[in-house]
C-alpha cells in the first residue's frame, strides 16, 4: 500500500464527498446466482447461531431462528432446513464436470461451484465456528444428529478455511470486496462495517461521507455480533420465550412461541439483505480482470476436491493442521498472494499506481532496443538491451530485476544503468533470456516494468510425510473430548443433597 | 565487513589486557558445556540450544564446534537461513579448521565468492554429488539442504548444526531436520522472528503446528527438556554499546569482551567552510565520543522513503569518509583507514534501501552496504547508520515496533552507531500501548515488547541527540 496514494485518495474523497474506485477492473469472480448468508449470534455465545438467513441476494430469504440456540434440540431443529438446503446446493453445483488438461493428466473438475456471499469477514469466522461445531457432532445421549447438519458443518468449515486463499471467490465477504476495490475515508477497523463502507460510495445527498457512514451504521445493524441495544432486545424476547415454553421443545409449541424472536431477526435481516444485494450488484457489473477466470478455476478445483472427499468418500477434516499441513498451506498461501498481487497490478493500470509511486515499477517510452552478446558462465549468448526514457525520476539500483507487464510470467529485465535525462531518467535494461520477438517491446512503445512476476519463480517439493522428531511431542497429546461434550441442554440429574456423601458441595 | 570475533578467539586469546578475561572465561565455560552436552547426545534424537546476544561469536563457536565434531569422526551438515550467512560460515570454518574439507551445496546462481571458493579443500558439488561422495561436511542454506534431502536424498549426517536458528521458521526446519538425528541450534534471540507476507499469519499462533514459530520454538515446545545454554559475551559490541543492546535481551546477562577504550574511531577536524555541515559533523563527533548519536530532523509525518532522511544519511556517510575516519581496535592496534565496506546503512523497507543505494552510488560510495534489517542479521560493520523504524511515522504498528528490527539495526556495529529519525518519533510512544491480541500457548507479544524496547532505547539515547 502506497502512503502517497492513500494520502491522495483521502484528499480527493474529502474534496469530492464520496469514495473513489481504486481499481478499473473487478478482481474477484462474482457468480450469477450465489447464495447469500447473514447470521447473528448471541452476545456471549460464539459457537451458536441465534439466527441464520439464507437465499439469493435480492431475492426472498429463509430464516432459521431456534429461539433458544443453547438448547440442542431447538438448535438442530431450526438449523436443519438451512443445512439441508446448503448440502443440496453444494451437491448440485458439483454434478456437472468438465475435463481439465494438465500435462498428460486429465482431471474432471466441477464446471461451476457454489459461491457464498456474506456481509463481512466476521461472518466468515462465524460460519467457520458454526461449521467446526456441526462437523464433529457426536452421538451424544445415543441420538445420532441429522447427517445433513454434519455435512453442512463440513461444507461451512471448508468454505471458511478456503476464504484465507488470496483472490478466492467461493466465500466472498462483501466488506473485503468493497475495501479492495474502493478507497474510502474509513480506517481498517471501520471498514469492517459494510453499511458504513457502502454509505461512503453513495452518500445521501448533502451528507459528507463521514456523516453518511455514521448514519448508515446506526440504521443498519450488520451481524453476526449484536450491538448492545440489539442484544438487550434479544435477551428480553429470549427470556419471555424460555419462560413461556418451560422445558418444552415440541415443534408446534415452539413454532408459535418463537414468532416474536423471528420477527425481531427478520427486521434485522431485511436491511442487511437489501444492502448486500446493492453492494453485490454494483460490483458484479464491473468488468472482471482476465485472471479472475483462472482463479475461479482454482476455486472450482478446490471445491471439487472437497466434494469428492466429504460427499463421495464421507471424509472428515482434521480439527487442526499437522505441522506438515501448516507448512504446505503457508507456502501455498504466500505464493498465491504474490501471484494475486502481481495479477492485479499487471492487468489493472490503477493497481500499478502504488507500485509506480513506491519505486517498485517504472513507466516510460522505449527509445531503443538492440541485440548484443554477453558471456553467461562460459558461453556467449544473445541478449536484448533496451533503453527506456521515463518522464519521472527513477531510483533503481543496478542489477534490479523487472518484469515487463506484457511478459510478466517470463524472463525479467535487469537494470544496467540509470541516468538523468532532462527532468526524467534514462534506464538501460538487459533481457535475461533469449530475445524472441514476443519478449521485446517496439521502439516508441509506452511500457511499464515492475518487480511483480505472475509466473512461478521457484518450484518446491512437498515436505516428508513423516514428521521429524523435532516436530513431534515427547508425549503424544491425549485424545480430545467430543466437541459437543459441554452442551448444556441436558442438565445433570438432580441430586438429593441430604443423601449425598458431601452435602456441602450442593448447598 | 568483518565478523566477530576476529583473530582473538574465545578458544585461545591468551592473556590479553585489551579483553575482559573474566567475561571470556565465563563464555568459554558456557561453550565447553554446550559441546560436552552435544557430544554426549550424538546418536540420539536430541538437541542442544545455544542462545546468544548480538555479536557473541556464534559463527566462531559454530565453526569451532564443527571442527570438534569432525575430529570425532562425525559427519556434519551445517546450515543457516540465508546465502550470505552460509557463505560466511564456509570462510569461518576454513579459517579455524584449514584441513577440514568443506562441500558447499548451493542454489542456482548462488556460488561462493571467488576468494572463498579458492580456499584449499572447498568444493561446490551438486547435491547429488555430495550424496554420492558422502562428503563429511556439507554447508548449505536451510532451504537448499531441505531441497537436497527431498530431491537428491542428501542426508545420513550425524549432526545438524543450524546457525541463526531463531531466524529460521518451523516450516523450513521441518524438512531439514530429517538429515541428522542430533541437532545443535545456535541463534540470537533478539533478532527478527520469521515473518510471512500473509495478513493472517497468526492463524496458527499458539498451536504446535505453527509454521512461523522459530526452529528453536518448535523444538522446545515439543521437547522442553532440551538443554538451553546462554552465551554471556558479546565480541562485536563495545562496552559503550552494551547498555542499549541489553534492552533486547531481558533475562540474558552478557558483557562486552573488549575492555573500555580499546576501540577507537578517529576523525580529522572539520575544515574551514564546514558550517553548513555543522549538524552532520556534530553527530559524527558525538558518535566518535560516545559510540552513539541520535540525529533528529524536525518532527513531521513523512512518506516512508523520506528524501530528507535519505539525504541526511548520505551526508553522514559521505562526511564520515571525507573526514578520513580511522579505526583502532583489539585486532588493529594502530589506527587504520575506515573502508566503505566497513560501513552499513540499515533500513526497514526496500524503497528506503533503493533510494539510499542510488544516493550513495551518486556520491561514489558503492562499497557502503545498504540493506534491510532482515538482510543485515548476522553481519558486522565498524560503523552503522540506522534509519529509525519509527522515523516520521504518523502512527505505530506491529511491523515498525518489532523489537527484533530495532535490535538488528542497533547491534551491527563495533565502533559507533548513528540513529537517524525525527524529533517527533518518541512522542509516538506516549500514552497507553495499543491493545494486542492474545494467543493461547504463545507468550511473546512483539508489539508490547517492541513498545518497551523502543522506549528504553529512546531514553538511553537521550544524551546523544543532535538536532539536524
Amino acid at each position: 500500500m502506497s502512503t502517497a496514494l492513500e494520502a491522495y485518495f483521502a484528499a480527493r474523497i474529502y474534496e469530492e464527498g464520496r469514495a473513489l474506485r481504486r481499481t478499473t477492473l473487478r478482481h474477484v469472480h462474482l457468480a450469477d446466482s450465489p447464495l447469500a448468508i447473514a447470521m447473528w449470534r448471541l452476545g456471549g455465545e460464539r459457537f451458536r447461531a441465534a439466527a441464520v438467513a439464507w437465499g439469493p441476494p435480492g431475492g426472498p430469504f429463509q430464516l432459521a431462528v431456534p429461539g433458544e440456540p443453547r438448547n440442542r434440540d431447538l438448535y438442530f431443529a431450526a438449523l436443519r432446513p438451512f443445512a439441508a438446503d446448503l448440502c443440496t446446493r453444494v451437491r448440485l453445483a458439483a454434478v456437472a464436470r468438465e475435463p481439465r488438461q494438465r500435462g498428460s493428466v486429465t482431471e474432471h473438475i466441477p464446471a461451476d461451484a457454489l459461491q457464498i456471499v456474506v456481509p463481512n469477514k466476521a461472518t466468515v469466522s462465524a460460519l467457520g465456528l458454526l461449521g467446526r461445531y456441526l462437523a464433529y457432532l457426536s452421538d451424544r445421549g445415543g441420538v445420532t444428529p441429522d447427517p445433513a447438519l454434519i455435512e453442512a458443518g463440513k461444507h461451512l468449515r471448508f468454505y471458511a478455511r478456503n476464504a484465507r486463499v488470496p483472490g478466492q471467490a467461493l466465500l466472498v465477504p462483501l466488506d473485503r470486496l468493497v475495501a479492495d476495490h474502493w478507497a474510502t475515508l474509513l480506517s481498517p477497523f471501520e471498514q469492517a462495517n459494510l453499511a458504513a463502507l457502502d454509505a461512503q460510495i453513495s452518500p445521501a445527498a448533502g451528507l459528507h461521507p463521514f456523516e453518511a457512514s455514521s448514519a448508515a451504521e446506526a440504521e443498519v445493524v450488520v451481524g453476526p455480533e449484536p450491538t448492545e441495544e440489539v442484544d438487550s432486545r434479544t435477551e428480553a424476547l429470549l427470556t419471555r420465550f424460555n419462560a413461556a415454553r418451560g422445558t418444552s421443545t415440541d415443534p408446534s409449541t415452539v413454532a408459535r412461541l418463537v414468532e416474536p424472536l423471528r420477527e425481531h431477526y427478520r427486521s434485522l435481516v431485511e436491511p442487511v439483505w437489501s444492502l448486500m444485494n446493492r453492494v453485490f450488484e454494483r460490483e458484479r457489473h464491473v468488468t472482471a480482470a482476465p485472471s479472475v477466470r483462472r482463479r475461479f478455476e482454482s476455486d472450482r478445483e478446490a471445491f471439487g476436491r472437497h466434494v469428492d472427499w466429504v460427499i463421495n468418500q464421507g471424509g472428515y477434516y482434521r480439527t487442526t493442521d499437522t505441522p506438515r499441513q501448516a507448512a504446505i498451506i503457508l507456502r501455498r498461501l504466500e505464493d498465491t498472494l504474490a501471484r494475486y498481487e502481481a495479477d492485479r497490478a499487471v492487468e489493472d493500470p490503477a493497481c500499478m499506481i502504488p507500485h509506480l509511486l513506491d519505486g517498485d515499477a517504472i513507466r516510460g517510452t522505449v527509445a531503443s532496443v538492440a541485440e548484443t552478446k554477453v558471456v553467461v558462465s562460459v558461453r556467449a549468448v544473445r541478449r536484448a538491451v533496451m533503453t527506456l526514457d521515463s518522464p519521472d525520476t527513477v531510483i533503481l539500483p543496478e542489477g534490479k530485476l523487472l518484469w515487463w507487464t506484457e511478459t510478466a510470467d517470463g524472463h525479467p529485465w535487469k537494470v544496467e544503468s540509470v541516468s538523468s535525462n532532462g527532468a526524467g531518467s534514462r534506464i538501460v535494461l538487459m533481457l535475461t533470456g533469449k530475445p524472441a520477438p514476443e519478449r521485446l517491446p517496439g521502439v516508441g512503445d509506452l511500457i511499464t516494468l515492475s518487480t511483480l512476476c505472475t509466473g512461478q519463480k521457484s518450484f518446491w517439493l512437498m515436505p516428508p510425510v513423516d514428521a521429524p522428531w523435532t516436530h513431534q511431542p515427547d508425549v503424544p497429546p491425549a485424545a480430545p473430548e467430543p466437541i459437543d461434550v459441554g452442551d448444556s441442554e441436558q442438565p445433570a440429574a438432580a441430586v438429593d443433597a441430604a443423601a449425598a456423601a458431601d452435602p456441602g458441595r450442593y448447598t | 565487513m568483518s565478523t566477530a570475533p576476529d583473530s582473538l578467539s574465545a578458544a585461545g586469546p591468551g592473556v590479553d589486557d585489551r579483553l575482559d578475561q573474566a567475561v571470556i572465561a565465563a563464555a568459554d565455560a558456557a561453550q565447553e558445556s554446550m559441546r560436552a552436552d552435544l557430544l554426549g547426545l550424538v546418536g540420539q534424537q536430541a538437541a542442544v540450544v545455544a542462545a546468544a546476544p548480538a555479536g557473541a561469536g556464534k559463527s566462531q563457536f559454530v565453526a569451532a564446534t564443527v571442527g570438534r565434531l569432525m575430529a570425532a569422526g562425525l559427519r556434519v551438515a551445517l546450515a543457516a537461513p540465508t546465502n550470505d550467512q552460509v557463505q560466511s560460515l564456509v570462510a569461518r570454518v576454513k579459517q579455524l579448521n584449514p584441513d577440514v574439507p568443506v562441500a558447499f551445496v548451493h542454489g542456482l546462481g548462488k556460488e561462493l565468492p571467488t576468494a572463498i571458493a579458492a580456499l584449499p579443500g572447498v568444493t561446490q558439488p551438486s547435491a547429488a554429488d555430495a550424496r554420492r561422495q558422502g562428503d563429511p561436511l556439507v554447508i548449505a542454506t536451510i532451504d537448499k539442504l531441505a531441497d537436497a534431502y527431498l530431491r537428491n536424498g542428501l542426508g545420513g549426517f550425524d549432526v545438524l548444526v543450524i546457525d541463526e536458528a531463531y531466524q529460521a521458521d518451523a516450516a523450513r526446519y521441518y524438512t531439514a531436520a530429517a538429515v541428522a538425528p542430533t541437532h545443535l541450534l545456535v541463534g540470537d534471540i533478539g533478532q527478527l522472528d520469521p515473518f510471512s507476507t500473509l495478513d493472517d499469519a497468526t492463524f496458527w499462533r499458539g498451536g504446535p503446528e505453527d509454521p512461523l514459530q522459530t526452529a528453536v520454538g518448535v523444538l522446545l515446545r515439543n521437547h522442553p527438556s532440551t538443554p538451553v545454554h546462554q552465551i554471556p559475551v558479546t565480541w562485536r559490541l563495545s562496552p559503550l554499546a552494551v547498555p542499549v543492546a541489553r534492552c533486547f535481551y531481558p533475562g540474558h546477562p552478557f558483557e562486552a569482551a573488549v575492555l573500555p577504550g580499546v576501540r577507537s574511531l578517529r576523525l580529522t577536524r572539520p575544515g574551514p567552510g564546514s558550517q553548513v555541515l555543522a549538524p552532520v559533523d556534530a553527530a559524527l563527533d558525538e558518535a566518535v565520543r560516545s559510540g552513539w548519536a541520535h540525529v533528529t530532523l524536525p518532527g513531521a509525518p513523512v512518506l516512508r522513503a523520506d528524501p530528507a532522511t535519505a539525504v541526511l544519511i548520505r551526508e553522514l556517510v559521505h562526511r564520515l569518509l571525507a573526514r578520513s575516519a580511522q579505526v583502532r581496535c583489539e585486532n588493529r592496534p594502530g589506527f587504520a583507514a575506515l573502508q566503505p565496506s566497513e560501513i552499513a546503512v540499515g533500513v526497514s523497507h526496500h524503497d528506503e534501501k533503493d533510494l539510499l543505494r542510488a544516493l550513495l552510488d551518486s556520491y561514489g560510495l558503492p562499497g557502503v552496504r545498504v540493506d534491510t534489517a532482515n538482510r543485515l542479521q548476522g553481519l558486522t560493520f565498524e560503523v552503522v547508520v540506522a534509519w529509525h523504524p519509527l522515523a516520521g511515522a504518523a502512527v505505530t504498528d506491529a511491523f515498525h515496533l518489532d523489537p527484533g528490527r530495532l535490535c538488528v539495526l542497533l547491534t551491527r556495529h563495533r565502533q559507533a552507531c548513528i540513529v537517524v529519525g525525527r524529533d517527533s518519533d518518541r512522542a509516538l510512544l506516549e500514552g497507553v500501548p495499543p491493545a494486542t491480541p492474545g494467543f493461547l500457548g504463545w507468550d511473546p507479544d512483539p508489539v508490547l515488547d517492541g513498545w518497551d524496547a523502543h522506549e528504553s532505547v529512546f531514553r538511553l539515547l537521550e544524551s546523544h541527540v543532535i538536532a539536524a
